[in-house]
């Protein structure tokens, strides 16, 4: 087995972490929220490159990265007394399947219809993955005690 | 959230209150949040304000809601909204808003008036959507194995589209503006590849086109569906895929004019 650590590790973490600020600012996540969306984003994907990196299966990632950021995500929430999605928007940017649906419809357009079957159901196993890991913790969330409202 | 103009001494209770109630709520909707959130907000703001049964129902594109006040007074009212994007600063005040009503229940007075305030507040600069465009695309393209020369091709076109953006923005018809979007970085990709010897075009694409694409919408659609809100994330599934299909018909078009593969 490869090493864990190598060039193309720290590449894409940070070109993770600066893509996901890029997509923060787009997102209009203000100047005081940044570091953690960011740190968010950071998180996600080493989940995902992680969980890849020791063969797991693509919905296998993309579920345990968007759950581990969206348990970050509640906790900046009540830390930085925002809501979640301020900090999950951005921070699932490295893992949501943007290029896999292009690539769906541009084989579709191309006629090509086998690599276009290949690329629909990436997109949608790491968009169920995504939507699930969110979904279970929420759920989980949703489940615990919560603080008396004056 | 279109200044609703209305003569307020002739509404009753109940009309006051779902008005402020759905102008929050369509707030929310217009600038990112979720359906179910959006659902609770006006439900949790009526009965703040004394309603004794509120039912709503919303899906990305209209908020229906009737409220029937202990006075004996109701209301049924109804939100189309039209354009949506991802504004979470905003969507953090209504938040912030919708909360202290639930708690000290401010007068409704008040908040009409903080209402229209965030309506006009902003984070940042309109420009910042350039620079921001700029570094997000150039991150991609190295992120999705680009090197020099394409995190610097990305980092200019990425910035183009956030002037085309920027010039766009609730002008032109939303499918149209990515076919445009999509066939101007396309073109501009394979020319960054021709003129920088061994560049990928479609390394700096990929990048670029991490600013086009709706994956966030994707991965919010499923969650739509799995949260159970059928409706709202199967029309959001569908807006979605049409979108990347624009993008990849944009990328044909920019390809049958360069006469090449990207």
């Amino acid at each position: 087995m490869s090493a864990f650590f190598t060039v193309n590790f720290f590449v894409q973490h940070l070109t993770a972490l600066l893509g996901t600020l890029g997509f923060a600012v787009l997102f209009k996540v203000r100047a005081r929220h940044l570091p953690y969306a960011g740190v968010c984003g950071l998180l996600t994907w080493f989940v995902y490159y992680t969980v890849t990196f020791f063969g797991g299966t693509l919905f296998l990632a993309a579920f345990a990265a968007s759950a581990v950021a969206t348990v970050f995500a509640e906790c900046c929430a009540r830390v930085r007394r925002a809501p979640a999605l301020v900090f999950l928007v951005p921070g699932t940017i490295p893992i949501v399947p943007g290029s896999d649906l292009y690539y769906t419809m541009r084989y579709l357009l191309f006629g090509d219809f086998d690599v276009f079957a290949n690329y629909l159901m990436r997109a949608l196993l790491v968009g169920i993955g995504i939507g699930g890991g969110i979904v279970a913790v929420s759920v989980a969330v949703s489940l615990l005690p919560k603080k008396e409202q004056k | 959230m279109e200044a609703i103009k209305v003569n307020v001494e002739q509404e009753s209770l109940a009309e006051t209150v779902l008005r402020l109630a759905l102008d929050v709520g369509e707030g929310m909707l217009k600038n990112g949040g979720e359906v179910s959130r959006v659902e609770n907000t006006i439900e949790r703001i009526c009965r703040a304000w004394g309603a004794v049964h509120v039912e709503v129902f919303s899906i990305i594109s209209v908020i229906n809601a009737t409220v029937h006040m202990s006075d004996g007074t109701r209301s049924s009212q109804m939100r189309r909204i039209r354009a949506t994007g991802t504004d979470m600063y905003k969507l953090e005040l209504l938040n912030e808003l919708s909360r202290e009503i639930c708690l000290n229940k401010l007068q409704t007075e008040a908040v009409d008036a903080r209402i229209k305030e965030i309506k006009r507040s902003a984070a940042y600069p309109r420009l910042v959507t350039v620079p921001a465009s700029a570094v997000a695309a150039s991150a991609f393209a190295v992120f999705f194995g680009g090197g020099v020369a394409e995190a610097v091709a990305a980092l200019f076109i990425g910035a183009l589209l956030g002037v085309i953006e920027l010039l766009a923005a609730g002008r032109v018809n939303e499918l149209a503006k990515t076919v445009v979007s999509a066939f101007v970085a396309g073109i501009l990709s394979f020319a960054a590849a021709l003129l920088v010897r061994g560049a990928g075009s479609g390394v700096i694409m990929i990048g670029t086109i991490m600013l086009l694409v709706p994956g966030v919408a994707f991965g919010t659609a499923l969650r739509d569906l799995l949260c159970g809100d059928l409706i709202a994330g199967g029309l959001k599934t569908l807006q979605s895929i049409l979108t990347a299909l624009m993008i990849a018909f944009g990328y044909l078009l920019s390809m049958a004019v360069m006469g090449g593969a990207l």
